[in-house]
C-alpha cells in the first residue's frame, strides 16, 4: 500500500531530519506478526529530490529490525545499519518515532537556494517463503496457478512513501 | 492463641525467607554460554571476563554488566542473560542471548505443530531425523535462525510450502513454545443451508458441497428445492467457482432450475393485464461476478447475470435476460464486544436494450440493519452466544422501474419476512415497490418479531401489512443439554400472527431463511 501523509523536515546541522508523527508504519498485518513473537525488518529509504515525482539526487537506506517481547509486551528495535543501535522497552509510537528520529540524510550535495522534496520510502520485509521448489505443494498446472497466487499473497510486504517540499535550505535556517 | 498463631507464622516467614536466601547464594554458575553468535564476534578480555563466571556465585547485577558491555561491542544487537537448571542440584547455567529478537531471551517449553484451526497434526509425516532436530530446540534460547531452518525442512517434508512459524508464551514463566501451523492445503465442507417447513408454502432447503484450495481457490454445489425466496418454488443446481488473490474474488456461478408456481400465482397471471410479468418453467443463469474488498468490512461486488428463460406463455419459447449488476455492502461494530452492529447493503441491477436482453428494467434495493447485545462479551463462549439477549431493527426498501422479470421482483410474507402472512395472498405475482421493517428481541427462552411492509406496484395504492412472530426456544425452555439444545433451539417453531381485523389464522414455520 502507498499513501502520503504530512512530514515535517528541519535541519540538525548539515543533516535534514525528518518528524512525521501520523505516520504509524507499523500496521495491523505487522503488528499482529510482530505479536506472535516473529521479528519484522524494516527498510526505509530517504532521497532528496528535484520534485515529488523526480528520481532523487541522493539517497541513504537504513535497516531497522523490530520485535515485540510478548511477555513484556513491549517493543524493542535495532538498527542494522548505519551506525548500528539498539533500544528495550518501548511502545509502538515510541518505536516508530525512534526509527524517524534515526534517519537524517546530509545537505552537502544542495545550495541554499535550491528547491528540493524529501522523500521516504518504507517496506516491511516479510519473513521468506518457507521451502525450496521441492516444497511444490502440487503438480497439477491448477496447484501451481494456486500456489503462485499462495507465494505472493505470502510475500506481500507493507510498504508506504511519504514526501514533504518544496524545501530551501536557506528558509529551513531562518525557521530554527 | 492468637498471639502464638503469630509467632508461628512469623517463623515460618523467616525460615522461607532463609531458605530462599540460601538457595539464591547457594547457585552456582555452571556454565556461561553466548546464544546467537560466533564467540568470536567478541573482544578477547570481554570473552574471559564471561569465562570467569564459571564456578562462581550467580549474581544477576554482574550478568547484566556483561550483557550490557556484550550490546556496547555488538550495538546491532539486543543483548540479555537468561538461566536454566544445571545438570547438578544448586547449579545453573547462564546462557547470554545475543540476537536481533528480544524473545530470544527466553527458553524454548516445547514445540507444536498444527493446522490453521490450532488442532495438533497427528502423526505428521516428518523423518525422525528432523523430529529429533525439532526436539533439540527445547530447553534453549529462542533461535531465529533454527527455528526458521526447521519451518523450511517442515514445508519440505509435509510438501506445504505455507508451514508459518510463530511463539507464544509457554505454561512456565520465561519460557515460550514455538508453533508451527501447516494449513491444510485441501478441505471439504458440506452444508444444509436454508432448511425449514412453512405451513403455506412447504419444505425448503438447499444442500451444499464445497472443495477449497489453500482458502484462495474453491469449487461449490448447491442443490436447492426453496419456496421460501422467490415468488416461485424453484429446484434444481447450482455449480461455483473461486478464486481469490489479495483484495479480489473473482466468481463464477452457473444454475439451472425448474420453477414451479402456486395457484394463486397461475390464477393472477391468467388474469393479468398485457404486459405484466410472465411465468417461465425453466431458468438457467450464467452470473460472473467481481468482489473487491475496499476494506475488510467494506466490499463492493461488481457482476453481469444472463438468464436464460424458457418462457411458458402464450406459446413455449425462449427469452434472455441480461443484467448487470453491483453491489455495496458494510458491517462495523462499535467495539471488540460487539454491543453495537451496524451493517447494510445496496444491490442494483440494470438490464437495458445495450445489453441485448429481452427486458430492459431497474433494481434498486437498499437493507440496512443494527443489533443491540448488552451483554456480548469479546470472546464469548457458545453457551453465552446461546443465552445473549439482542435487540434487532432492519429495513428494506426496494424499487423496480421497467419490466422485471418474476425471479427479480419482490414479494413479502414467507418464513423471514412479514411472519403470518403468506406471500401468494399479498402479491402473487410480486410487485415492484417494497417497504420493510423488522424488529426482533432475541432472549435465551424465546424470540418476538413485529414486521411491518408494504408491497405495491407502481400507481397502485399501498397497503401496510403488520405481524407479530413468537419463538419458544424449546431447547433452553427444557434444559435440554449441549448439542441438542441447539438443534432443538433451532428447529423450534416460528408462530405468526397477521394483525388484521378479518379472520385470519396463523403460519407456522420451522428454519428456513437465506
Amino acid at each position: 500500500m502507498v499513501f502520503s501523509q504530512s512530514m515535517t523536515v528541519r535541519l540538525d546541522g548539515d543533516q535534514l531530519r525528518l518528524g512525521a508523527p501520523q505516520l504509524h508504519f507499523i500496521g495491523n498485518e505487522v503488528l499482529a506478526r510482530l505479536r506472535n513473537g516473529i521479528a519484522v525488518n524494516y527498510i526505509f529509504k530517504i532521497g532528496i529530490a528535484a520534485d515529488r515525482y523526480a528520481k532523487p539526487m541522493s539517497e541513504s537506506s537504513y535497516r531497522f529490525v523490530v520485535s515485540y517481547d510478548i511477555f513484556e509486551e513491549k517493543f524493542a528495535v535495532n538498527r542494522l545499519e548505519p551506525n548500528p543501535r539498539s533500544i528495550t522497552h518501548l511502545s509502538q509510537t515510541a518505536v516508530e518515532a525512534w526509527c524517524l528520529d534515526s534517519i537524517s540524510l546530509s545537505t552537502s550535495r544542495l545550495t541554499p537556494e535550491q528547491s528540493f522534496w524529501i522523500v521516504l520510502d518504507y517496506r516491511a520485509e516479510e519473513p521468506k517463503a518457507s521451502g525450496g521448489d521441492s516444497a511444490t505443494s502440487s503438480d497439477t498446472l491448477i496447484g501451481q496457478l494456486i500456489d503462485i497466487f499462495g507465494r505472493k499473497s505470502q510475500r506481500q510486504e507493507t510498504r508506504g512513501a511519504i514526501s514533504s517540499g518544496p524545501h530551501r535550505l536557506s528558509e529551513l535556517r531562518k525557521s530554527r | 492463641m492468637r498471639m502464638k498463631l503469630r509467632i508461628l507464622l512469623l517463623v515460618i516467614g523467616i525460615l522461607a525467607g532463609c531458605s530462599i536466601a540460601f538457595a539464591q547464594a547457594a547457585a552456582t554458575i555452571e556454565k556461561t554460554e553466548i546464544s546467537g553468535i560466533s564467540e568470536d564476534k567478541l573482544s578477547a578480555g570481554l570473552r574471559a571476563d564471561i569465562q570467569a563466571l564459571q564456578g562462581k556465585a550467580y549474581d544477576e547485577k554482574v550478568a547484566a554488566q556483561l550483557a550490557e558491555r556484550i550490546q556496547s561491542e555488538l550495538p546491532e544487537f539486543v543483548a540479555t542473560t537468561t538461566t536454566s537448571p544445571g545438570t547438578q542440584a544448586g547449579n545453573l547455567r547462564l546462557v547470554f542471548v545475543v540476537a536481533h529478537n528480544i524473545n530470544a531471551k527466553y527458553l524454548v517449553e516445547s514445540i507444536k505443530l498444527e493446522d490453521e484451526n490450532h488442532n495438533e497434526l497427528v502423526k505428521p509425516k516428518i523423518s525422525d531425523e528432523l523430529l529429533a532436530d525439532i526436539q533439540k530446540m527445547v530447553g534453549h534460547p529462542v533461535d531465529d535462525t533454527e527455528a526458521d531452518m526447521i519451518r523450511d525442512r517442515l514445508a519440505t517434508e509435509l510438501k506445504n510450502k505455507h508451514v508459518r512459524r510463530s511463539v507464544a508464551k509457554g505454561e512456565m514463566p520465561d519460557h515460550v513454545r514455538i508453533v508451527y501451523q501447516a494449513p491444510s492445503e485441501n478441505s471439504i465442507g458440506g452444508t444444509f443451508n436454508a432448511a425449514g417447513y412453512h405451513s403455506r408454502q412447504k419444505f425448503s432447503g438447499t444442500v451444499s458441497g464445497t472443495y477449497t484450495r489453500l482458502g484462495y481457490m474453491g469449487v461449490r454445489v448447491d442443490a436447492s428445492n426453496d419456496a421460501d425466496k422467490l415468488i416461485e418454488r424453484f429446484a434444481g443446481y447450482k455449480y461455483g467457482a473461486w478464486i481469490e488473490h489479495k483484495r479480489l474474488r473473482l466468481e463464477g456461478k452457473y444454475s439451472s432450475y425448474r420453477a414451479q408456481w402456486s395457484n394463486d400465482t397461475l390464477y393472477a397471471d391468467a388474469h393479468s393485464a398485457a404486459g405484466s410479468p410472465t411465468l417461465y418453467r425453466l431458468r438457467d443463469t450464467i452470473e460472473p461476478t467481481l468482489k473487491v474488498t475496499i476494506t475488510p468490512k467494506v466490499h463492493a461486488t461488481f457482476g453481469y447475470l444472463n438468464s436464460l428463460l424458457q418462457m411458458q406463455s402464450p406459446v413455449l419459447h425462449f427469452e434472455t435476460v441480461r443484467t448487470v449488476t453491483g453491489n455495496l455492502d458494510y458491517s462495523f461494530s462499535t467495539s471488540s464486544s460487539k454491543t453495537h452492529q451496524f451493517s447494510g447493503s445496496y444491490d442494483i441491477h440494470v438490464a437495458g436494450d445495450v445489453l441485448g436482453g429481452a427486458q430492459s428494467y431497474t433494481r434498486h434495493r437498499f437493507d440496512q440493519s443494527y443489533s443491540f447485545s448488552p451483554n456480548s462479551k469479546d470472546h464469548p463462549s457458545f453457551k453465552e452466544i446461546l443465552d445473549q439477549s439482542r435487540l434487532d431493527f432492519s429495513i428494506s426498501l426496494g424499487r423496480i422501474t421497467g419490466s422485471a422479470p418474476m425471479f427479480e421482483r419482490f414479494s413479502l410474507g414467507n418464513s423471514q419476512t412479514l411472519t403470518g402472512w403468506s406471500k401468494y395472498e399479498i402479491a402473487p405475482l410480486g410487485a415492484d415497490r417494497m417497504a420493510y421493517a423488522s424488529m426482533a428481541f432475541r432472549h435465551k427462552y424465546a424470540e418476538v418479531h413485529y414486521n411491518a411492509g408494504a408491497l405495491w406496484d407502481e400507481a397502485q395504492p399501498i397497503v401496510l401489512r403488520n405481524s407479530i412472530g413468537v419463538k419458544p426456544k424449546l431447547g433452553s425452555i427444557f434444559h435440554a443439554p449441549g448439542p441438542i439444545r441447539i438443534v432443538l433451539d433451532i428447529v423450534s417453531p416460528t408462530i405468526g400472527f397477521p394483525l388484521t381485523h378479518s379472520n385470519a389464522h396463523p403460519i407456522i414455520s420451522i428454519g428456513g431463511g437465506n
